[in-house]
């Protein structure tokens, strides 16, 4: 009976470990799999086309990386103003079973997969962008934007919503008492949890940074230095996605690859940790 | 009097823009069973593909993601449970406690794309599993671990610490105790938590692309080393790879996908709402 | 098992205890012997009586951040001493809470929790759970629905059956931590009387706010005053000699009289 406790102490304690070994495991992985492509130095890596395949195989990250940042910096142009607006309307506004319905509502929209988004971009955005902007493919940053601010919204406003659910009730009772409008009620409440919000932002670029299937269907994944928010473009996540399951293993090019998830977890990382920080003061 | 009357409508602006966003999910749900309608049929839920995956069913898909799903159930709630009733019941605030927190934190925002790495590079490579339903099935597993844990924490700490007690002075032990009393009273949260997160195992397509997923089997898999069609995986092909597949298909793939993520989440959803004490 | 009582003999020793909580000192440092039969803990909220009492069986072990140092002997056993089996001090030492607890299970299974745990014969449970309910004053009333759900019980029935499952693990000492104040004067009083008869077979400690109730269960007595004891002695003796005390310590709304 003891040593049946015992072991089943240990168990839990041992499991409890879990995450923290995946953690640690994720970065090792990560990074002894990444180093092996900086032993001839950072040179091959400030080329500006990004060609493994070819001969000689050119490993040029900006174009990734400049790719990453056009889709994630469009999406969030929309998603952001519009998830805040949503969960002003659900936390301040709606009431009852609106504001019930809404939120179930969002939680559903946050279980859609990605991959089910990239189908409704396809049939859906990228012809209808084509056609307004008549442009030879629908497949650009633009098209993969639209869909990725529709896929970020669930997360800003989720966070959003808990940021505002923690600034005090009678600060708002106050601010009415003292003769404010139902809006600047609002807005008060809105510039007081504006650290949350902010960290609601931070959470989503993660996340939208982070998003794969959507991106790697609807960028056109043709890589660009300067791209333009209506040429395709091609990202970290997409390159990843597209390239690691054909490529040679530990061959110049899967070390490569492992060097763009690298720079793709640095950054996610310092996204997340930036808004746990503020998340927790 | 002009204050009043813009304020109303800044405030009449968030709210249409609100609704308006929120109808969006609905119309996608419609806009996809309208269009999948001339292809939805029995035999196509109950059928193997054929035609080069253009024409017959889709058995296979979700067959595969039915057993991704039911795998990574299977591997997540061992370590989900340890690590939760660590920390509820062991140490909710020591060191330990707030390095794994943070490390689940950690985890949650780390991109889905990044688990198919370590997926590749551990589990298939590494251990030799290969590409199979075990290896996708593990590198679920880890995806939905932060999910998991916290809807099995707020399980847990929904029960009050006065049973606890009693059970204590009792002379039982904290095992007995977390045994018989702790987790017979949080089961229904712990159900809810895994349903929440099969929901997200379900719909994964990067983690499976290099771990597991194929993209045409013509039989289904019969050991955890078989690789596996998913429903997720197979719509990416379709919408793709495969030229000449039907709309209507395509779209009939991606509702079933839907469907049965709605399903799993929509439960999960429901039952958080009773069973975890979720604040308002 | 039959439990010996002598009187005359302390059944727990209490000796230099004191208890921490963070770096602040909240029960100061008491030496005292307990007796069989009952010993009333009476004091002002916040005096360290519930403290005191959780001490008594290791309670304290389970909160993040209490220390306990010091002897609390047991039969001439140190249950802090290194190595002590905790369950075992706790199956020993019963406690009932303030407010009544009964698991969300059946009346059969509240009372049968314990026993089950310490691996009884199925077949001796029916037994045990009839001889607890009975010692508690509850089998009468609950006979005919032992498997109902014990929330359905009242307030006043659910502490008795808190007492029928804290009995039901034959406890040598019963800690009970102000049993009645959560309850209406009528299920108080029957629970009063319940503890006068369990006195004659245990060693009960009753923490109680109540000067009438201490008066009534008579015994012995503890006073407890800003986290130290006061004075000890027979209930009455003490009293007396207390009274002034008494009359400047503050009201308390919970009190039943």
């Amino acid at each position: 009976m003891r040593a049946e406790e015992r072991a089943l102490e240990l168990a839990i304690r041992l499991g409890a470990f879990t995450a923290v070994i995946v953690l640690a495991g994720i970065i090792t992985l990560v990074l002894t799999e990444a180093l092996p492509a900086l032993r001839r130095g950072l040179g091959p890596f400030l080329d500006t086309v990004w060609a493994p395949t070819s001969d000689p195989p050119r490993f040029g990250l900006a174009p990734l990386i400049s790719g990453s940042w056009t889709v994630t910096s469009l999406a969030l142009v929309g998603g952001l103003p519009l998830g805040v607006i949503c969960a002003l309307f659900i936390s301040e506004v709606a009431a009852g079973p609106w504001q019930e319905a809404s939120r179930a509502l969002v939680e559903l929209t946050a279980a859609v997969p990605s991959v089910v988004w990239g189908y409704l971009g396809l049939s859906l955005i990228a012809p209808g962008i084509k056609d307004l902007l008549d442009l030879p493919t629908g497949l650009t940053a633009l098209t993969a934007a639209v869909v990725l601010a529709a896929m970020a919204l669930p997360t800003v406003t989720a966070v959003s919503i808990d940021a505002l659910r923690a600034v005090p009730a009678d600060l708002r009772e106050a601010a009415s008492a003292l003769g404010a409008t139902r809006w600047e009620v609002v807005l008060t409440v809105a510039l007081l949890a504006r650290r949350g919000l902010l960290s609601a932002g931070l959470m989503g670029t993660g996340r939208v940074m982070g998003e794969t299937m959507a991106v790697l269907m609807l960028t056109g994944n043709a890589q660009a230095l300067v791209p333009a928010p209506l040429s395709p473009v091609r990202t970290m996540t997409a390159t990843l996605a597209a390239e690691m399951g054909e490529c040679v293993r530990m061959s110049d090019h899967y070390h490569a690859l492992f060097l763009v998830g690298l720079i793709l977890l640095a950054i996610t990382l310092s996204l997340n940790l930036l808004a746990g920080a503020r998340r927790w003061p | 009097m002009t204050r009043a009357v813009v304020h109303a409508a800044a405030l009449g602006l968030v709210t249409v823009t609100a609704l308006a966003i929120l109808a969006i999910p609905v119309a996608l749900l419609a806009y996809l069973l309208v269009k999948a309608l001339p292809a939805l049929s029995w035999s196509l839920l109950i059928s193997y593909p054929s035609d080069g995956l253009r024409g017959g069913g889709i058995l296979p898909a979700i067959y595969g993601t039915a057993c991704l799903v039911g795998l990574t159930a299977l591997l997540s709630l061992p370590p989900g449970l340890a690590t939760a009733i660590y920390l509820v019941e062991f140490s909710p605030e020591g060191p330990l406690a707030r390095l794994i927190r943070a490390a689940l934190f950690t985890l949650s925002g780390i991109p889905s794309v990044v688990f198919g790495l370590f997926g590749l590079g551990v589990f298939v490579l590494l251990l030799g599993f290969g590409s199979s339903l075990l290896a996708a099935s593990l590198t679920l597993t880890l995806l939905v671990l932060p999910l998991i844990i916290a809807c099995a924490e707020a399980a847990l700490a929904s029960v009050p610490s006065e049973w606890r007690e009693a059970s204590l002075a009792l002379g039982c032990t904290r095992v007995q105790t977390i045994r018989h009393l702790v987790l017979p009273q949080a089961a229904p949260g712990l159900v809810t938590g895994t349903v929440l997160a099969l929901g997200r195992a379900a719909g994964e397509t990067a983690p499976i692309l290099f771990t597991g997923a194929a993209f045409y089997l013509t039989d289904l898999p019969r050991t955890v080393n078989d690789q596996v069609m998913a429903l997720s995986y197979h719509l990416y092909v379709l919408s793709t790879t495969v030229a000449g597949a039907s709309e209507p298909r395509k779209a009939a793939v991606a509702l079933c996908l839907l469907l049965l993520v709605l399903a799993l989440s929509s439960v999960g959803v429901v039952l958080r709402r009773r069973y975890l004490g979720e604040r308002r | 098992m039959t439990v010996q009582v002598d009187g005359r003999r302390p059944k727990i020793r209490v000796r230099h205890l004191e208890v921490f909580y963070r770096r602040e000192r909240i029960l100061g440092s008491v030496s005292v012997d307990i007796y069989p039969g009952i010993t009333v803990i009476l004091g002002p909220s916040g005096s360290g009586k519930t403290t005191f009492l959780r001490a008594l069986n290791r309670m304290h072990d389970a909160v993040v951040g209490m220390f306990v140092y010091g002897k609390v002997f047991l039969d001439n056993r140190d249950i802090y001493a290194p190595g002590t089996n905790v369950p075992e001090i706790r199956r020993r030492v019963g406690l009932v809470f303030q407010k009544p607890n009964p698991f969300p299970l059946s009346i059969y299974d509240n009372v049968a929790y314990g026993p089950r745990r310490h691996g009884t014969p199925r077949r001796h449970l029916d037994e045990i759970v009839r001889w607890s309910l009975e010692q508690a004053g509850l089998w009468e009333e609950v006979k005919n629905r032992l498997r109902a759900p014990a929330h359905r019980l009242s307030g006043g029935q659910q502490q008795r059956l808190c007492i029928a499952r804290a009995l039901a693990v034959r406890p040598e000492v019963l800690l009970m931590d102000e049993p009645t104040s959560a309850l209406d004067p009528l299920a108080a009083a029957r629970v009063e009387g319940l503890i006068a008869r369990l006195a004659r077979d245990l060693t009960v400690v009753v923490v109680t706010h109540d000067i009438e109730q201490a008066r009534r269960l008579d015994g012995r007595a503890l006073l407890f005053q800003g986290g130290r004891l006061l004075a000890s002695g027979p209930t009455r003796r003490l009293l007396s000699s207390h009274r002034d005390h008494h009359a400047t310590s503050r009201h308390d709304p919970a009190r039943a009289t």
